[in-house]
């Protein structure tokens, strides 16, 4: 049977001289017109007032979404300006021109992070049933993949816009002497720039997938991450030498930042004519992969799986052969899981990589910004937990591949406590480094005396650690969420509690490793007394977290 | 090896490793009658029946995968616990599933399994396997990138570089070629009469009439005592070649 050529220009798929055999053989294909309207009555089974009503709770949703966070961004601001004064500053444009320069620098990072992620889900994909369904016939792709290409453009746009709005909102705010005008001015532009950025950039990481498939897309995916860390580096480079940045007056910011949009636009028209007129020539393996990664991604966010969700946008494993290495030092069962987990990182650099950019990103935060010093203590919960998370990888295959570890004469219980070791170790050096880093800007780093020295702060990041690597464990081998219990109405909608425990299981006990430094930021110093608070939190924390991996591990094997 | 052991050893020899009392399996109800029957050292039980009896869930439950619904499995007269050392340490299973560390190539997960049980000479005993197994060419890549029977050898393999005293086996015939079959049959035939004891649920009538002393036709019918029927090696070919029958 001849195979139909696709881009003959005739929607049934029929070229010349097409020689068909079986079913349909002598008749013209349908057209995807036909097959949709053959297919819709079966799936339209909704009524208007449904989607009215779905229509009026998700406006409805995301309206007091954005009213929350604009209530949040208040609060930051306030804090924000607070930590300023008490620094002794005063707001300032010298200040505010800093805090934009953060913003800046960060909106650019999250906006290649995002387009890397694009690059790896597969910019234009359709979900796995459609694909599965619709690449095999012989209709017209284009049509089906424009509307795609646009939304997703839209999409990105979007979420770049907000980003860096809300961002630049929380950098104005810093100064807290900017006027109505000017501030809506920056929030306009703000956003005019983000959306601009990411949705030009999208419509560019599409281009790769119509002309040179997959692998053309994951070399862009790491050259974008790339940036993304360079921008993070750079920043935190020229906090720590302390660039002095001088006073930029308002309306020179306005200027570039008009020419960056403008820019973007005349991208987003070129680029985004080219990618609809192609967005049919894109290869079946990118939409394939694609459709199976969304699929992925989708069922892990519906079930609020942050750690399938890592694995759908994470990269892609290089290759497919490993050199091979020998354990001579292994000699036992603990010393093989030990070795696996090492060797599973040192083969997914990306993990370490990623850990060493959440080192910065604290520092960056806080020094750009001159936050509170009390705002170091939640960057660095935040950053502790997403730290030791990356790093608990092995762990987590625990969970997904219970399998391995009964290869090998070691108890289930004994094993997660096992895997606890290579990340509590790396845990431990990550508090050491960003514990003291983060407060520098805060003023709270100063002379040998204790509390105040640098080795004083790393002691008490570095007792952290291991209780940062607790609650990693913890958050690996937790339950998929229960979403068979009753949902609770909330003004934000309906909330599952069986999924919120399942989410919250992990940082909850990150929580208890960060109350010590909270109050040290608080005392203006990592005191003896301080130090001993963290070596029992975290204790405590390592108990909590190996009795609960325990637990469940006895459930998971 | 003497045609008493090999048609079920009914002398005072018989050295029990594995055993059934009336286990009953499923997943809520029941797949298939109570299973009652033990294994000593050098035998091999097969598991028969049509596809959907319920012979992988027996398995599983003898591996400890899976709580029985009634009765017991012992392991050295000891219920089994999949958890403890000694379990993982004495039972080796190859099952349907995927069983090896993320990242680590072929030839290093066999060797980390090997290390793991204290083998000595660990790099002779890999190398000769990956050999056996057909696994050389194959040795450095990852396990996912493997076809499904080089995957279905590896996990073979990882039972065979290791020490054990049972080994439980899911269909170990699926998805190998010809070639690979026949090296099975011979592997798992030196494995009975060294000493193992084997339990394998199997659809091939080559391996069942070279390897099994006796067999349970897992079914939901039952037999004497409401059991599922244990029969030897001949009639378990019997009832594999013309199951309507």
């Amino acid at each position: 049977m001849s195979v139909p050529d696709l881009h003959d220009g005739r929607e049934d798929g029929r070229g010349p001289g097409a020689d068909l055999v079986g079913p349909l053989a002598d008749q013209p294909y349908p057209t995807r017109r036909e097959l949709v309207d053959e297919a819709a009555p079966s799936r339209a089974a909704r009524g208007l007032r449904a989607t009215v009503v779905d229509t009026y709770t998700t406006l409805l949703q995301v309206g007091i979404a954005f009213l929350l966070l604009l209530g949040g961004s208040g609060s930051l601001r306030n804090a924000l300006r607070a930590g300023l004064s008490a620094s002794g500053g005063g707001p300032g444009w010298t200040a505010q021109t800093s805090a934009v320069l953060t913003a800046v620098g960060l909106s650019v990072s999250f906006v290649a992070f995002g387009l890397a992620v694009w690059c790896r889900l597969g910019p234009v994909s359709l979900g796995t049933a459609p694909t599965t369904w619709w690449t095999p016939l012989p209709v017209d792709r284009a049509a089906l993949l424009r509307p795609v290409v646009r939304n997703r453009a839209l999409g990105s746009a979007l979420a770049g816009g907000l980003f860096t709005a809300w961002a630049t909102s929380v950098a104005f705010g810093v100064a807290g002497q900017l006027s109505g005008s000017l501030a809506a001015a920056g929030l306009g532009g703000g956003f005019a720039v983000g959306a601009g950025l990411a949705g030009a950039g999208y419509l560019l990481v599409v281009r790769p997938a119509i002309r040179s498939g997959v692998p053309a897309l994951l070399r862009a995916g790491r050259v974008l991450d790339a940036v993304g860390v360079a921008v993070v580096v750079l920043l935190a480079v020229s906090a720590a030498v302390g660039m002095a940045v001088d006073a930029v007056q308002p309306g020179a910011v306005l200027v570039p930042a008009a020419v960056v949009a403008a820019g973007a636009l005349v991208v987003v028209v070129l680029a985004g004519r080219s990618a609809l007129a192609q967005a049919g020539d894109i290869p079946s393996p990118s939409l394939r992969r694609g459709a199976s990664r969304l699929e992925r991604l989708t069922s892990s966010v519906l079930q609020f799986d942050v750690r399938e969700m890592g694995r759908a946008i994470a990269a892609d494993s290089r290759g497919r052969v490993r050199r091979r290495r020998r354990f001579p030092r292994v000699t036992g069962p603990v010393s093989a899981v030990v070795a696996a987990d090492v060797l599973l990182l040192r083969r997914q650099p990306r993990r370490l990589v990623t850990a060493g950019v959440l080192v910065l990103v604290p520092f960056v935060l806080a020094a750009g910004t001159s936050a509170h010093r009390a705002v170091a203590a939640l960057l660095l919960w935040l950053a502790g937990y997403a730290a030791a998370t990356t790093l608990s990888e092995p762990a987590r295959s625990l969970a997904l591949v219970p399998a391995a570890a009964r290869t090998l004469p070691i108890a289930a219980s004994t094993v997660v406590a096992v895997r606890w070791i290579p990340v509590a170790v790396l845990s431990t050096l990550w508090g050491a480094l960003a514990y003291p880093l983060a407060v520098t800007a805060s003023g709270l780093l100063h002379g040998e005396s204790l509390g105040a020295a640098w080795w004083s702060w790393s002691l008490l990041g570095a007792l952290a650690g291991p209780g940062f690597a607790a609650a990693a464990l913890r958050g690996a081998v937790r339950p998929d969420p229960d979403l068979s219990r009753p949902v609770i109405s909330t003004a934000m909608g309906a909330v599952p509690p069986g999924a919120a425990a399942a989410v919250t299981t992990g940082p909850d006990l990150a929580v208890l490793v960060s109350v010590p430094v909270l109050l040290a930021t608080l005392a203006r110093g990592a005191f003896d007394w301080l130090l001993l608070g963290q070596l029992l939190a975290s204790a405590a924390a390592v108990g909590i977290g190996w009795a609960y991996a325990a637990h469940r591990a006895r459930k998971v094997s | 090896m003497s045609k008493s052991k090999r048609t079920g050893g009914r002398g005072p020899a018989r050295d029990v490793v594995l055993g059934m009392e009336r286990l009953l399996v499923g997943y809520g109800e029941p797949v298939c009658a109570p299973v009652t029957v033990d294994v000593a050292r050098g035998e091999a039980l097969c598991l028969v029946g049509a596809n959907g009896a319920g012979k992988s869930t027996v398995l599983r439950a003898v591996a400890g995968l899976l709580e029985p619904l009634d009765g017991t499995v012992r392991l050295h007269g000891e219920p089994v616990d999949e958890r403890s050392v000694r379990f993982r340490r004495e039972v080796a299973c190859v099952f349907d599933e995927d069983a090896w560390f993320a990242e680590l190539s072929v030839a290093e997960h066999l060797e980390l399994v090997a290390r793991g049980h204290g083998v000595r000479d660990v790099v002779a005993v890999v190398d000769a396997e990956l050999e056996a197994q057909r696994l050389t060419d194959a040795a450095d890549q990852l396990p996912t990138s493997l076809s499904s029977g080089q995957k279905r050898r590896l996990l073979l393999a990882a039972a065979l570089v290791r020490p054990r005293s049972v080994l439980l086996l899911d269909e170990p015939e699926q998805r190998l070629d010809p070639t690979g079959r026949e090296a099975l049959a011979d592997r798992l035939l030196a494995e009975r009469d060294a000493g193992t004891a084997l339990v394998l649920a199997t659809h091939d009538v080559v391996l069942l009439r070279r390897l099994a002393t006796r067999a349970v036709v897992v079914d939901d019918t039952g037999g004497d005592g409401g059991t599922c029927r244990v029969v030897d090696a001949d009639e378990a070919a019997r009832i594999v070649s013309d199951p309507v029958r």
